[in-house]
């Protein structure tokens, strides 16, 4: 269960934030995290909100966006999601794909008050 | 109500402690390898293996994860091989602080091979770099061949994967070549080993490769 030590990065990465805006509370954290990030969204909404009882984020919730994997074919040039983790192209089976997206772990705004 | 915008990789502080590591270990010429897999598929015994073959060959050192015990460190510790043990407490797989820490206590001058080996878990560790120059999955035969399918991100990070306890696979229903279809479905890059790490079968063929690494 390594959402635990990742929802205690993102109360840091938080706490850093608010740090350069003094007086403010923030009231919603947007997290972004893509189909291969290996990390369960229900997991790590539990850790956070656990972790933030009785701390200054008390008011906060994660708002998590998932991010599909997505990919285009060195070959046929063509775009595609990626399902069931099978890294080839739809079109002509190619296993020369670039991925596009599907990788994210990341906190990208914060809404405050 | 105003939105601040952050921008920023949750894991960050692991990536960026990850990267001085890889620095310091390309700066001393070492090659390293995190060695993955689900608890009792052998990962302890191949290093063993790989550690008595190697012997008077190629300076190793080997840095020890595990939840509870310093059992793995005492194994190696028998091999004459400088080994720092990693207890994590209960967490579920390294982090790159925590092998920071570790290497501080091994003379990376004497060493040209690192083992990491990473807590027995296929799903957390997947998503933290230490540094290391590669990832190798270990499977053993008697796992189920849809593993792939199942820990698809730790197929995804490894370059290496070797299958484990191949002595045993007449008295499994483990298809090999099913499970290779299921892995490279995942990663058409990955390369595959097959070993005994009991009756030494195919670990020759491992530590040729390993060697090819470290003159290269």
């Amino acid at each position: 269960m390594h959402e635990m030590a990742m929802a205690q990065e993102i109360i840091n990465i938080v706490n850093t934030t608010l740090s350069d805006h003094p007086g403010k509370i923030a009231t919603k954290v947007c997290v972004k995290i893509g189909e291969m990030a290996a990390v369960v969204p229900e997991s790590l909404e539990f850790s956070y909100n656990a972790l933030i009882q009785k701390t200054n984020l008390q008011k906060s919730h994660l708002e998590i966006e998932i991010i599909p994997i997505t990919a285009s074919c060195e070959k046929c040039h063509q775009e595609f999601d990626i399902s069931d983790f099978e890294f080839f192209c739809p079109y002509c089976h190619s296993q020369q794909i670039r991925i596009k997206s599907g990788d994210e772990l990341y906190i990208s705004e914060l809404e405050v008050e | 109500m105003s939105v601040i915008t952050v921008e920023r990789k949750i894991l960050q502080k692991n990536d960026e402690i990850a990267a001085r590591i890889r620095s310091k270990l390309q700066n001393k010429n070492i090659f390293s390898l995190n060695l993955l897999s689900s608890p009792g598929s052998g990962k302890t015994t191949i290093l063993e293996r790989s550690l008595e073959m190697l012997k008077g060959k190629i300076p190793v050192g080997v840095v020890e994860g595990d939840v509870q015990t310093d059992n793995d460190a005492q194994r190696i510790a028998k091999y004459g091989i400088p080994v720092v043990q990693i207890v994590t407490n209960g967490g579920c797989h390294l982090e790159a602080k925590l092998v920071a820490d570790a290497l501080e206590n091994l003379d990376l001058d004497q060493i040209r091979l690192l083992f990491i080996e990473n807590v027995g878990n296929l799903v957390c560790p997947a998503s933290y770099d230490l540094g290391e120059d590669k990832k190798v999955v270990i499977v053993s035969t008697t796992e189920g061949d849809d593993k792939p399918a199942k820990y698809p991100k730790m197929f995804r990070v490894s370059q290496l994967c070797i299958i484990n306890k191949m002595d045993l696979l007449p008295h499994l229903d483990f298809d090999v070549e099913r499970f290779k279809r299921n892995a490279i479905k995942i990663n058409p890059d990955l390369r595959f080993f097959e070993v005994s790490a009991k009756t030494k079968q195919g670990i020759e063929d491992w530590l040729k490769w390993l060697k090819e690494q470290i003159v290269n």
